[in-house]
């Protein structure tokens, strides 16, 4: 599963050839400032069915980078494609296009809180016309299945009746309700506890494996991405202090690496 | 000085392409008579015994007002004129408009400001959906479309609690108020020789008020930011700046439709 060229990638993460045709995410040179600059020349390929997981402290510019590639954000420089095309100079309805095969898990679940467990997983489905009611009704049952939870207990309850852990997978369902190609989790365990972060981080691996998707998680957990990632990013000062496999990640002599390994 | 005037220019720039974005969404997608329903109830239905409550007291309050002036020169019986004119063209339109910039204005700008900080925005547009089809429109249209029609039951309970006052306070026959109301409606023309041109002087500048209220409210609550705190800020600007552009509106309004109606 993972890059074939990551073993001769150059820091940036550019493969020595630049070819993009195996690529769904391509970040090349990115950089955003808001009050400060918190990017800076940023680059990154994500090949079909990879996991990369991006890691860094807080304030790093960790979720700024799945914000880029959602197109809710345009760099100041560098360019941002998504399967090939160009989320700076897209037509909404093509933004639309190539939204509908991205799934978004968001840091607090960001469910929407007027509509009940069923209507959120729905959602999409419902936004897209291709299926009708009852299919709709089986994919969401399936997907919540998928997730743990049982459709029958929890499909009319609002977000707010449910648990922390068990709003994180609803809204893990409802990312990956319509199949996207492209699955971005931001902070996927954050605010959970052990336990719940843990089968959480069993259902992103899960995830992988059944649905065979290209996942870019943002954590703050680097041990369990470690665990379940192809590839490693290190944000720090706005720029990638380490991208590579866990394995060189755990053998990097980098400092700044070797420090985050050893307080993680 | 430069720069709340350059704040009040970005945000007027917001506004209008906010419109313009309301314009382009319509007429709304799937789902978009469901979501209008909704908002009926939401805006509209629930806003009844509000504006009902407001409009009752206000034509009792003017009820005695009017008997104050009209009292020295006996012409007390004149108070159903009063009302009426004053109820039907001002009071009926602007109480409503500001009642529910103050009740749903709040409401929209908390709700949108919310769904923004908790980025639920976001992810309506990560599921396809523009947050402008499928929030903005259904509560702007419900708006322009409730506010004229509350303004309608403003009116109607101003009258009764002005009958009702002069009835049993200053003497005056039920029937008289209502027949001098109805003098009133009549001396003020009709538009198309069919509809009193008080009604609908009462009726356009409630439609504008709806527009005001609700564009306003969905601003400031899509730019909410800084968490709970910035919905807090949010819905306060809501409430405020749709009171005084009503207001301001008013006075505008009351001119053009002097001159068209």
């Amino acid at each position: 599963m993972t890059f074939p060229d990551a073993p001769a990638m150059s820091p940036s993460g550019m493969s020595p050839s630049g070819m993009s045709a195996s690529v769904i995410v391509e970040l090349e040179g990115v950089s955003v400032s808001f009050a400060r600059p918190v990017l800076r020349d940023v680059s990154l390929r994500v090949a079909p069915a990879e996991t990369v997981a991006i890691v860094g402290e807080s304030g790093t510019g960790k979720s700024t980078l799945l914000r880029l590639i959602l197109g809710l954000l345009q760099p100041d420089r560098g360019q941002v494609r998504v399967q090939g095309r160009a989320m700076a100079s897209i037509a909404p309805r093509e933004l639309r296009a190539v939204r509908s095969d991205i799934g978004m898990v968001f840091q607090g679940a960001a469910l929407f809180d007027s509509l009940s467990t069923f209507e959120n997983v729905a959602f999409a489905l419902r936004e897209r016309g291709q299926l009708s009611e009852s299919e709709i009704g089986d994919r969401v049952r399936e997907t919540l299945a998928l997730v743990d939870l049982d459709a029958e207990q929890v499909a009319a309850t609002l977000p707010s009746q449910l648990s922390g852990g068990m709003r994180k997978r609803v809204g893990i369902a409802r990312a990956v309700a319509a199949r996207p190609s492209l699955l971005l989790y931001d902070e996927p365990t954050a605010g959970l506890d052990p336990l719940t972060s843990e089968t959480v981080t069993t259902l992103m691996q899960r995830l992988q494996t059944e649905l065979r998707v290209t996942s870019v998680i943002v954590s703050h957990d680097v041990r369990a991405m470690l665990r379940i990632a192809d590839r490693i990013a290190l944000l720090h000062d706005g720029a990638f202090a380490f991208l590579g496999a866990p394995d060189a990640m755990r053998a990097s002599v980098e400092p700044y690496t070797h420090a985050f390994l050893a307080a993680a | 000085m430069r720069r709340p005037i350059q704040t009040f220019l970005l945000s007027l720039q917001d506004v209008l392409l906010l419109c313009w974005q309301i314009v382009r969404a319509w007429p709304g997608g799937r789902g978009a008579g469901a979501r209008l329903l909704a908002q009926l109830d939401a805006i509209g239905v629930r806003s009844v015994p509000i504006v009902l409550l407001t409009g009752l007291f206000t034509g009792m309050v003017l009820a005695l007002q009017a008997s104050v002036q009209l009292a020295p020169f006996g012409a007390t019986l004149f108070v159903g004129r009063f009302v009426a004119a004053s109820m039907l063209r001002e009071l009926g339109p602007v109480l409503s408009g500001i009642m529910v910039a103050g009740r749903v204005g709040a409401g929209i700008a908390a709700e949108l400001g919310a769904m923004k900080v908790t980025e639920q925005l976001d992810a309506l547009e990560t599921l396809g959906a523009e947050p402008v089809r499928v929030l903005v429109l259904p509560r702007v249209l419900a708006a322009c479309l409730t506010v004229p029609l509350l303004a309608l039951i403003a009116d109607a309970a101003g009258l009764i609690g002005a009958a009702l006052v002069s009835s049993a306070y200053l003497g005056v026959p039920i029937r008289a108020f209502w027949g001098a109301a109805l003098d009133q409606i009549a001396l003020d023309g009709y538009v198309a020789g069919v509809i009193p041109s008080d009604l609908v002087q009462g009726l356009a500048k409630p439609v504008v008020f709806g527009l005001i209220l609700s564009v306003l409210a969905c601003h400031h609550g899509l730019r909410a930011e800084g968490g709970t705190a910035g919905v807090g800020v949010a819905t306060t600007r809501a409430v405020v700046s749709a009171s005084i552009t009503i207001l301001i509106a008013d006075y505008f309004l009351t001119q053009l439709l002097l001159v068209l109606v």
